[in-house]
């Protein structure tokens, strides 16, 4: 079933004014030391550079990570993923969406999410059910998918809604960790200030969900330094998720692999805060960075697509940026969970 | 709030299919409340089917019947079966819906619209879609049968935006439209449960 398809009834037809259904050049980020937070371990690995911190050896599998194996489990992530169909150019410079989901099929997550801007350039019907479908759309089954903007040029996101059938927030248990579906195109959704709709939602599901690791992911990622900057409107949803000691967000929106220590409500490193990656890596393209480093961002990259793949254990997580055949730029690391 | 027409919400709108029947009775409620009369008339309109109506719809009055797609005089086989379509924005529905094993119904719900009443309880229509937007609601008034369920928001192994009323809604695992629930069973608000069709 299709996403329903709305159109102004003739006032003839429709006497009562009703509406009728019808049916990068490579950038280590020198100037940003890697923090290694008590607890985990980093990687980061770029073309010519390599830097490796840890300031505690890595997490040791807890007593019940290793007497439920079941609960352990993989999830692999990217944004900014499709090409349009008629300006499907091709790899590697652009729309590489067939090697990232190539990726998936050979990672073989328990999971896949994806960051929003699935697919360009107005996530139509038809270029979902074309190059999405035959990509990443491969994966559909384990996929729990977030809408970016570009979904919205389609008037009612109908081709995002229509393939997923999903709402545009939700969320769901994997293993022992609780990861949330939101959306970041707050006009949409009746806002994302204090008291909004999403929001309220978010608080009682975070309420209802008191996990030990909890993720969380949207497509405009709050803290930025590539093209798009920081997303301000997400604001009072980032202070909510300090406050519910949320470990990690993940975004997309800059075509760029980000990495950013923990942090707290106005940005700043805090060991107790929230780690935010940032994978616009899916394939589309790449967008240049256009300021330096924020305060506290760990590693960036713009010249790699690629997709993070994270495994996420009852108290703990690693994860792993791996880049798409013809690249080289690697992150990786683990953490416990806030 | 403006007051309605015939009973029909200024927002929303139902269609049918060529050469189909579609019997039923709309009830609806603007967003002051105010109850209004049932629609006197054909409750299918417009997309070219207007000369079909005058012979083919039926409209019961005072039941708790929101919508009934059916075959009618037409037959009762082949592609004589209704479908039904209906959006409905920030609007307050009351009523079942209701259709035969040839027919079908498209039910959206929009802006904030809610609906409260069974689906489909009787589990005989061909198929039956109910899609939720981000802002509306369902309150089950007895066990229903979807086929689709479009947006219904999942908190964890919960549907926040169906309230279940100690009542069970199926959904059809099969459908691809349904793949994001995973063919799981949720528990809906205020009890109830959404499980896969057996």
């Amino acid at each position: 079933m299709r996403y329903p398809t709305y159109r102004k009834a003739s006032r003839s037809g429709a006497p009562l004014g009703a509406l009728v259904i019808l049916a990068v050049s490579v950038f280590a980020c020198s100037n940003a030391t890697p923090t290694a937070l008590p607890g985990s371990s980093q990687t980061s690995v770029v073309p010519g550079v390599t830097s490796s911190t840890a300031a505690s050896p890595m997490p040791s599998p807890s007593a019940a990570e290793s007497a439920t194996p079941s609960s352990v489990v993989t999830i692999v992530a990217a944004g900014d993923i499709a090409c349009d169909p008629a300006h499907n150019v091709g790899a590697p410079k652009e729309c590489d969406q067939a090697a990232t989901a190539d990726e998936i099929g050979q990672l073989k997550p328990t999971a896949v999410l994806t960051l929003g801007d699935d697919q360009y350039e107005d996530g139509t019907p038809t270029a979902f059910d074309s190059v999405f479908a035959s990509t990443w759309g491969k994966y559909r089954s384990i996929m729990y998918p977030a809408i970016g903007n570009h979904e919205y040029l389609t008037s009612g996101a109908t081709g995002y809604f229509g393939y997923f059938g999903i709402a545009p927030y939700y969320s769901f248990n994997l293993g022992a960790w609780h990861l949330i579906s939101l959306d970041s195109e707050c006009s949409f959704v009746g806002g994302c200030e204090a008291g909004s709709p999403q929001e309220r939602w978010l608080l009682a599901d975070l309420a209802a969900h008191p996990a030990t690791c909890t993720l969380v992911y949207w497509h405009e990622p709050r803290w930025s330094s590539g093209e798009h900057s920081d997303a301000t409107q997400m604001a009072t949803i980032w202070s909510d998720l300090v406050a519910a000691h949320v470990s990690v967000v993940l975004s997309g929106h800059n075509h760029d692999y980000e990495r950013f220590a923990p942090l707290d409500v106005t940005g700043q490193p805090d060991p107790n805060g929230v780690t935010e990656f940032v994978v616009g890596t899916g394939g589309k393209n790449h967008y240049a960075f256009v300021t330096g480093p924020l305060t506290a961002e760990v590693v960036r990259n713009d010249t790699s697509f690629g997709v993070i793949q994270m495994t996420l254990r009852p108290t703990s997580y690693s994860w792993d940026f791996v880049p798409a055949p013809t690249y080289t730029f690697h992150d990786s690391g683990s953490a416990n969970c806030v | 709030m403006r007051p309605l027409r015939c009973g029909l919400p200024a927002s929303a709108g139902v269609t049918r299919s060529p050469g189909a029947v579609l019997l039923g009775s709309l009830r609806a409620w603007d967003r002051g409340s105010r109850a209004q009369a049932l629609h006197q008339g054909p409750i299918s309109r417009g997309s070219g089917h207007r000369r079909h109506q005058p012979q083919n719809v039926k409209v019961t009055e005072a039941s708790a019947v929101l919508v009934k797609a059916a075959a009618g005089n037409w037959g009762t086989s082949g592609s004589n079966g209704g479908a039904a379509k209906l959006t409905a924005s920030g609007e307050t529905l009351t009523g079942d819906v209701v259709a035969d094993g040839i027919s079908s119904v498209d039910l959206s719900l929009t802006n904030g619209s809610t609906l409260t009443g069974a689906i489909n309880a009787d589990k005989a229509a061909k198929s039956i879609g109910l899609t939720l937007d981000g802002t509306s609601s369902w309150t089950v008034a007895a066990d229903s049968h979807l086929t689709t369920l479009v947006g219904a928001i999942v908190s964890g192994t919960s549907i926040t935006n169906i309230s279940g009323n100690g009542h069970t809604v199926t959904y059809d695992a099969t459908a691809s439209a349904n793949a994001y629930l995973k063919g799981a069973t949720y528990t809906l608000a205020g009890g109830g449960t959404l499980a896969p069709a057996s």
